[in-house]
């Protein structure tokens, strides 16, 4: 693997010891009581293991992609769903911040997002859908040295979590030919005025609390804005899309433990004197054909994220790597749970978790279809 | 506070059903077996960690081996050490406990002075625990091996000891060797930035010639009092009889086995 | 240069620790091949009179004592200054030293203040012809490496508790009955000491509670819990099994790690306890080496492991593939 070398080799070892220490005990908890694991992501905080993708002069560790792949791998192979929050605490709220701010907006939030103090959501979906910006409700509307918000988002993920939230709502008219009329808002969850509604039971990501936000009267003071006034849209999705490429290592960190567990499994189950691997040539080349799209996806994640760091914009291998990598990682853990037989159905096993978990990368942070469309539209005008 | 950690590089422990001797040459065979920082030797960098944050001051990490050693000094600083030492020649290699203490102590003497001298209790493959003790004894310093607790109270180190029926606590002038017992602490976790900034933190590698006053024949095996002869793997004379049958039934035949032996 | 064998006897409560008999019956069976040799006890430490008569047990020629109030004391720096001097004075070819908390670090003191060479946790000690021989193990038992030392003297080894046999009632190691013939001892000369400083000071010692449990070195019969006893409630029914047996309960390392026992003070293995007791029952032992190595020595191994690959069954002497849980249930049931 040509990516690595001694210090990633290091980072990946750190980032292993959390996991088994933080996120195996931290997955039971999501799991089982579907709680937030708070006590491990604010951990992430304060071991430095979030600003892997963050400026040095932020407080990060300068953005290096292939480092911070490394890590969310390491994580997802304990949960998939802790890799999301985990993203979610890191590149995508800290790093999209970074993007979207001047250095006087973003520094206190940036560095606050950093140590695990704050915990922070983002605020895009609504009823109408995420990609349909036209018809957004939530609307801002500037009272004086206050915006003051009304509406409502959907599917936000720390809904009833977050210390803060970063909303997108509607300032002026949306102009589809210029993609303006969109702000980028900054609203602690104390604000009166912002309440949570009824938190989804979901599939998979047990542990996420995924729910509704009510915005009645919320105000806010007028410079708690990210980027420019009217002008978020376009930059936050440009922004956006490269750092989708994240599901790569999550996928590829859940697909791993799954493969693992199946070889241990199939060496190990003995009927009648030989092991289920031994007697049947149909399992092995079932798992070796797993194992080489596996093998494949890793070269596919790896090669993307150095591309990132050389500067390439990556908008199009990471949405692939979300897309495909989900219809991988569903694949590998549906064939892996009949292979087990009975057991392979039982939560103890650790494998149907990530069969869940798999279904919501496709919907995650935006349907893969309607990624796939605005992509298309940014490629291909 | 100046603290030295003593570490040593081991072929991962987990590793060790791995091991084979080959017949013919009657040598071990550890080919593919990673080498990590001794698990002993962990605990005493966490021991330095603790006392720098109690009392401030820079922890150097210090070892003796080939070249690939310096990756586990570079762990070491990813662990919060601040610079390393590596003496690394074909001179000093091949020592035995006694020639590797006083390459390292000439080593600790070289870059000092410290306060505290800190090591791990014993490490994972030779496992002989002598070297922290021979260390103070070339150096002519205080030593306690197997550390509980070390505390540091008007300059000097508070240092405590389990015994075979009670515990002892020993007050050591400083500069002194503490050897640490794997229960003092639990290592923390690492951090990540410490992990990236690893690379930056000096780590100088040493020859023989660069260690003043090294008398070379205390050194690699001219300096070493004992040798090695042959090795065997440990083997078991037992040949196993296996009970078959179900829980309860292999229960009753144990206690068939065993009946003769219990005491009425 | 003579060719006697010293053991060191450590004080214990005023007598001699248990390792001293055990060290003492093996440098007798040394003896044997070495012309001439003599045994020798060691007795250091404050108005000792009474350890040094407890220290001349049979098999025991002369017994050397250093008597001063800084030798009370678990201090190994002053202690080494001590016996270092009676090695100089009285030039033994063999040191044996009992691998204690206090004596593994003692004997290295010693080892580096002579320049000599020094075995250590010696599995067996063998003499030949050309040299004597110290079996080390290493590698957390795996391996067991011939250790001698071809030309400084003392040859040092230190040996952990339990290794070797404890003397048999009327043999070499066990306390003299009326009629034996008696020791000598020599009382060395210590004034030497009064303008010795150590630089470290016992300040504090606190006795342990007295256990009422069962000490693994003394039973002869050992109930050992392994990894593969996972439950509060196996754990449970392990220690009553080994009450009922009138056994000593221990247990793996691995099983430390599961957080049922508070320490490793019941642990059997390179860095805890070796044990050779008449009948060790393993329960979810898996066997690897570095346990093996502390009970290796036992007469009847039975070992109970759900994984009939586990290594623990090439050292036993029967094995059940099953369970662990369920078969001490069943064997209290049926006891």
């Amino acid at each position: 693997m040509w990516w690595m070398n001694e210090e990633r080799q290091m980072i990946a070892a750190a980032a292993r010891e959390f996991a088994e220490q933080e996120v195996r005990p931290a997955a039971k908890l999501m799991e089982e009581e579907e709680k937030y694991p708070e006590a491990a992501i604010r951990k992430l905080g304060e071991l430095g293991m979030l600003g892997l993708t963050i400026k040095e002069e932020y407080g990060g560790a300068g953005a290096d992609y292939v480092n911070y792949g490394l890590m969310i791998e390491e994580l997802a192979k304990e949960s998939h769903g802790f890799g999301l929050l985990a993203y979610l605490a890191s590149e995508l709220t800290l790093g999209l911040i970074e993007k979207m701010g001047t250095p006087e907006q973003v520094k206190d939030l940036i560095a606050k997002g950093l140590t695990g103090e704050k915990i922070y959501g983002i605020c895009f979906t609504e009823p109408c859908g995420v990609g349909n910006p036209m018809e957004y409700e939530t609307r801002a509307v500037l009272d004086g040295d206050e915006w003051v918000i009304n509406g409502g988002k959907i599917f936000i993920t720390n809904a009833d979590i977050a210390d803060t939230f970063f909303v997108i709502a509607k300032t002026s008219d949306y102009n589809p030919a210029t993609m303006t009329g969109l702000t980028f808002f900054v609203v602690p969850s104390d604000t009166p005025g912002l309440t949570v509604g009824h938190i989804e039971n979901k599939l998979g990501w047990k542990g996420s609390h995924t729910g509704q936000l009510y915005f009645k009267d919320v105000r806010i003071p007028k410079d708690a804005i990210i980027g420019a006034v009217d002008n978020a849209w376009l930059p936050l999705n440009v922004a956006l899309l490269p750092m989708f490429a994240t599901y790569g290592p999550m996928n590829l960190g859940a697909m791993e433990t799954i493969f693992q567990k199946t070889l241990v499994f199939l060496k190990s189950r003995v009927q009648c004197g030989v092991s289920l691997w031994d007697a049947h040539e149909s399992i092995r080349i079932d798992m070796m054909k797993m194992f080489l799209k596996i093998d494949n996806y890793r070269s596919a994640v790896y090669s993307a994220l150095e591309d990132e760091n050389r500067g390439e914009n990556i908008s199009a291998k990471a949405v692939a790597l979300k897309m495909q990598g989900a219809d991988l990682l569903e694949e590998i853990a549906s064939q892996c749970i009949e292979l087990h037989g009975g057991t392979g159905t039982v939560y103890e096993t650790g494998i149907e978790r990530f069969y869940r978990d798999a279904k919501m990368g496709t919907v995650g942070c935006g349907s893969n279809r309607t990624l796939i469309n605005s992509l298309a539209s940014m490629i291909f005008q | 506070m100046k603290i030295a950690v003593c570490i040593k590089s081991v072929p991962d422990p987990d590793c060790y059903d791995k091991i084979t001797l080959d017949p013919v040459n009657k040598t071990l065979n550890r080919a593919g077996i990673p080498a990590v920082i001794n698990v002993a030797d962990k605990h005493a960098i966490e021991a330095a960690l603790q006392l720098k944050e109690e009392y401030g001051g820079s922890i150097t990490v210090v070892s003796m081996g080939p070249p690939p050693v310096e990756q586990q000094l570079r762990e070491a600083l990813a662990m919060g050490a601040d610079d390393a030492y590596l003496l690394s020649d074909r001179k000093v290699g091949g020592a035995d406990t006694l020639a590797t203490s006083y390459a390292v102590s000439k080593l600790i003497e070289q870059t000092g002075p410290y306060d505290i001298i800190l090591a791990g209790n014993e490490s994972a493959d030779g496992a002989t625990s002598h070297v922290p003790a021979q260390i103070a004894e070339w150096m002519g310093l205080g030593c306690i091996c197997s550390a509980l607790s070390i505390r540091v109270e008007d300059g000097k180190a508070i240092v405590t000891k389990k015994f075979e029926n009670g515990t002892g606590t020993f007050r050591l002038g400083l500069p002194c060797v503490i050897a640490v017992n794997q229960r003092i602490n639990k290592v923390r976790l690492t951090n990540m930035m410490a992990v990236l900034k690893a690379k930056k933190k000096p780590l100088t590698v040493f020859s023989a010639a660069d260690i003043t006053g090294l008398d070379e024949s205390r050194v690699g095996l001219a300096g070493s009092p004992t040798q090695n002869g042959e090795l065997h793997m440990a083997e078991s004379t037992k040949v196993c009889t296996m009970l078959e049958g179900t829980e309860e039934e292999a229960a009753a035949m144990i206690l068939e086995k065993i009946k003769p032996l219990l005491k009425a | 240069m003579n060719r006697d064998i010293w053991v060191f006897a450590e004080n214990f409560g005023g007598r001699p620790a248990p390792v001293y008999g055990e060290l003492v019956r093996k440098a007798n069976e040394m003896r044997e091949k070495m012309q001439e040799a003599r045994v020798c006890g060691v007795v250091l430490g404050k108005d000792v009179d009474g350890l040094a008569a407890a220290a001349s047990v049979q098999g025991v020629d002369t017994v050397y004592v250093m008597d001063h109030p800084k030798l009370d004391t678990l201090d190994a720096c002053v202690l080494k200054e001590a016996f270092a001097a009676l090695i100089r004075a009285y030039n033994p070819e063999v040191v044996l030293v009992g691998a204690t908390a206090l004596g593994a670090e003692l004997a290295p003191g010693i080892a580096g203040k002579l320049k000599t060479g020094l075995a250590a946790h010696c599995v067996d000690i063998e003499v030949t012809e050309k040299r004597i021989n110290c079996m080390v193990p290493a590698f957390g038992g795996r391996v067991i490496s011939e250790i001698y030392v071809p030309a400084t003297r003392p040859v040092m080894a230190s040996v952990r508790p339990g290794i070797f046999d404890a003397p048999e009632p009327a043999g070499a190691g066990a306390p003299v009955t009326a009629g034996n013939p008696s020791t000598q001892v020599v009382r060395a000369d210590s004034s030497f000491l009064d303008s010795v400083t150590s630089p470290v000071e016992m300040i504090a010692f606190e006795q342990d509670a007295p256990s009422a449990d069962l000490r693994l070195e003394d039973a002869d019969i050992v109930v050992c819990a392994g990894r593969g006893v996972s439950t509060q409630e196996d754990f449970e029914n392990v220690k009553a099994l080994a009450g009922k047996l009138n056994a000593a309960f221990g247990c793996t390392r691995s099983f430390v790690d599961l957080g049922f026992v508070p320490d490793e003070s019941r642990m059997i293995g390179t860095s805890g306890k070796s044990v050779k007791p008449q009948l060790f029952l393993g329960f979810g032992i898996s066997g690897a080496a570095h346990h093996t190595c502390g009970m290796n020595k036992s007469k009847l191994v039975i070992t109970v492991n759900r994984d009939e690959k586990a290594r623990m069954f090439a050292n036993s002497d029967y094995g059940v593939v099953g369970d662990a849980g369920k078969v001490v249930s069943a064997l209290l049931k049926q006891l």
